[in-house]
């Protein structure tokens, strides 16, 4: 479903991810694991079409987007949970999913998979106080409502950049059961995420990142210890697991 | 709307309507510009407030909006709906051509291009004297007739400048409202995230940059039918520089506090004429010190007094 191939990426001219290819199938749950300025933010960029690709491509469903402007790449069925939520604080819970709502009728016309109320059912929060300005709610609060909006792009791959950062470990638990359950769904997933315990519990296999680059790919038994090896950990991350 | 801003609404309507016969005909005058002014001001606020862009350019379209009134009506002698048609569509078509471009930048950068855009299309005011005739100006511009009504005194055409004023508050309190209003806001405010909900920002800017022309040169045809001549002095930087200041001062994401904002710059430099040559001076002082007291401008200020007031009341 989502393939890149040798992509280089950055900042304007400096590029930050040298080489990187890796792909999601359908219905796939991929983590992206790496220590502190590794590139995985670059990359969750780079696939939302806000760091431009120097080189290398990026297809969706075979659809090249490499090139397309941000804007243009919800409608291949991408939804992007960007670092720090960046959520609208001033608007209502409403208004934030609206704005969403309309945008996935529009860009993925007669692919709903998420209507309203299936929001309201996965996230309560939303029925329950939808008029509440987001600003004043609680970082776990807001994660919830970044990931409905995200939902109601009707993607086909969701991208979640660290939505563990900052929370609660009772609220990451809350927001894994959810993830857990869109994934058993069969929503594809691309998880970023600094908490190796937290990508493996999610995710089938990982790609590990150091300096821009991916340097090893996981999976099967090898994922689903490396949340506990302290050793490989170690091996890949050079710091060894988070608590 | 809350029944509250609706009693207040009523009121300020009802004042605006009744009280202009019984004020002096120079007061009447400013009342005038104040409305002219406040459709110019107001797509000039819209940019500011709802999309964060300082737009130094909308004397250009004022320009052309009285260019385009004075050449048919003078020059080729049709109706004034021509020229108020044509000025609207050569701005609107002109703010895509150069909006397009010149929106993908940001910040000071854009601010920056389009204070040069003003510049630029002075200079060529100056030069076309053939189509705007230059400094010598336009002469002879009709008075507006409508159904054989003729626009020919200060209070005729308060009424209607004021009720253009009041069409153009109606469309872009639509707008603010309305789901495009919610994508300007947010794209204003996280314009990465808004462009991951697929908000096409440099599109929807541009719309709003085309809305803005339109406004302003809706106000250049009205002033050219209203001062029946216009020349090439009117459009320049210190108007450009005017249309920013009426909705910084009066509050750029308050609609009326675009309206409270031209009054404020029509009326209090005319107040201030009995102190002689210091007016300007004083004037720019009490900019000055309205900016640094209020920086969500007149209205904001209103709305502080006001809460203030309340919770005085209820103390």
């Amino acid at each position: 479903m989502l393939q890149i191939a040798s992509l280089v990426s950055g900042y304007d001219a400096l590029a930050v991810l040298h080489d990187v290819s890796l792909h999601v199938k359908e219905s796939e749950a991929v983590a992206i694991i790496g220590a502190n300025g590794a590139g995985k933010t670059s990359l969750v960029r780079a696939i939302a079409g806000l760091n431009r690709a120097m080189r290398g491509a990026i297809a969706m469903h075979g659809a090249d987007m490499t090139h397309l402007p941000a804007h243009a790449r919800p409608a291949h069925g991408i939804a992007s949970l960007l670092e720090n939520r960046r959520l609208f604080g001033e608007f209502t819970i409403e208004e934030n999913l609206r704005l969403a709502e309309t945008a996935g009728r529009k860009l993925r016309p007669g692919r709903t998979k998420f209507e309203w109320n299936d929001v309201c059912d996965l996230f309560p929060i939303v029925r329950e106080r939808g008029a509440t300005r987001v600003e004043l709610l609680s970082g776990g609060q807001q994660q919830m409502v970044a990931v409905a909006r995200c939902l109601l792009l009707q993607p086909d791959l969701l991208i979640l950049d660290e939505p563990s950062t900052g929370l609660a470990p009772k609220v990451v638990k809350d927001i894994l059961e959810v993830l857990g359950a869109l994934r058993d769904r069969g929503m594809a997933i691309l998880l970023v995420e600094q908490n190796v315990g937290i990508a493996a519990s999610l995710t089938e296999r990982a790609y590990v990142m150091s300096l821009g680059r991916i340097v090893h790919e996981v999976a099967g038994e090898e994922w689903r210890n490396f949340g506990t090896d302290e050793r490989l950990a170690k091996a890949y991350l050079g710091g060894g697991r988070e608590p | 709307m809350a029944t509250r801003s609706i009693v207040i609404l009523v009121i300020i309507a009802a004042i605006a309507l009744a009280v202009p016969p019984f004020l002096p005909r120079s007061v009447v005058d400013l009342l005038v510009f104040s409305c002219i002014y406040s459709i110019a001001g107001l797509g000039v606020g819209l940019l500011l407030g709802q999309c964060g862009i300082a737009n130094l350019g909308q004397s250009v379209f004022y320009a052309l909006g009285a260019y385009a009134t004075a050449y048919m009506t003078v020059t080729l002698g049709v109706g004034a709906a021509w020229g108020f048609l044509t000025g609207v569509i050569l701005s609107g078509l002109i703010a895509l051509v150069i909006g397009w471009p010149v929106l993908r930048l940001t910040g000071h950068f854009l601010a920056l291009a389009t204070l040069a855009l003003g510049i630029v299309a002075n200079a060529l005011f100056y030069e076309w004297d053939w189509l705007t005739h230059g400094s010598l100006g336009f002469g002879g511009i009709p008075k507006l007739n409508i159904f054989g009504l003729v626009i020919d005194t200060p209070l005729r055409f308060y009424y209607l400048a004021g009720a253009v004023l009041a069409l153009c508050l109606l469309a872009s309190a639509n707008l603010i409202g309305s789901r495009t209003g919610l994508m300007l806001r947010a794209m204003r405010d996280a314009p990465e995230a808004a462009k991951s909900l697929g908000v096409n920002a440099q599109w929807l800017r541009t719309r709003i940059f085309i809305l803005s022309a339109i406004f302003g040169s809706i106000a250049g045809s009205l002033f050219a039918h209203y001062g029946s001549f216009v020349n090439v002095q009117s459009f320049g930087i210190e108007k450009a520089i005017a249309f920013l200041i009426i909705p910084v001062l009066g509050g750029a994401t308050s609609l009326p506090g675009v309206v409270i904002g031209a009054l404020f710059t029509t009326l209090v430099p005319e107040m201030l004429t009995r102190f002689g040559d210091l007016h300007q001076v004083l004037f720019g002082l009490t900019l000055m010190a309205t900016v640094v007291l209020m920086p969500s401008g007149l209205m904001g200020g209103l709305a502080s007094l006001s809460r203030y007031m309340t919770a005085r009341g209820r103390a």
